[in-house]
């Protein structure tokens, strides 16, 4: 009863941001998904000089970035992941484009832009991964 | 104003925030090898679009994780309170 009493009294005096705070709930799948959008672009990091195998990965990197986007879309108490996935997403639907685009796509270019997403995805998981179970 | 221009205005950020002054100079970075031909124009724009994106994903990330700590909090209070 107390404990019901608190958390009234919480959502009531706060918020959207504060019932948000107590609600939200770490998920396994979207600690996967942002893993596997990290892994990805390190094994991709690595076969920069190769277009073809590059341009296949740049498309996996897309879907999965995507799936990552639609399934943190509807989490409740979820805001600041689906902006941050949405962000995250930008980057490699750009990745993605500029090998769709052109027949050839410059070593370095591949290099720095899977460096941007790698990062990105490991404060991602960093904060995801810290959420309350 | 020139490109020169902008890159004497970015080199001359200097924030108490480490992430403007990392993210001035990496855009000072990336105008360079524009203008040496080590990136196409399309490449530098979508590479300096990526750090607006990266300062985006790490303020959504702040907010998160202050997000943690009241909840963190919370439930420490309820904690409490139950013992009482």
């Amino acid at each position: 009863m107390k404990k019901l009493t608190i958390v009234l009294l919480l959502v009531l005096l706060s918020g959207c941001s504060l019932m948000e705070a107590y609600l939200m709930k770490y998920d396994t799948n979207e600690y996967q998904y942002i893993t596997e959008i990290r892994t990805m672009s390190q094994i991709g990091l690595a076969k920069c000089e190769n277009y073809d195998e590059t341009k296949r990965k740049a498309e996996d990197l897309y879907i999965k970035s995507m799936t990552f986007v639609n399934f943190a879309q509807y989490l409740p108490y979820n805001s600041s992941t689906q902006k941050a996935s949405v962000e995250l997403n930008s980057m490699v639907q750009g990745f993605h484009e500029q090998y769709q685009k052109n027949d050839k796509v410059n070593p370095l270019f591949c290099k720095l832009k899977l460096g941007n997403i790698i990062s990105s995805a490991e404060s991602m998981q960093k904060t995801i991964g810290a959420k309350p179970r | 104003m020139s490109v020169e221009q902008q890159q004497q205005l970015l080199a001359s950020v200097d924030s108490l925030n480490p992430e403007a002054n990392s993210a001035a100079e990496e855009v000072n970075q990336l105008t360079e090898a524009v203008k040496s031909g080590q990136l196409s124009r399309a490449e530098y724009i979508e590479l300096v679009k990526d750090i607006q994106h990266r300062i985006n994903i790490h303020q959504d990330m702040s907010e998160l994780e202050t997000l943690e700590k009241i909840n963190t909090a919370i439930n420490g209070l309820i904690n409490l309170a139950s013992m009482v």
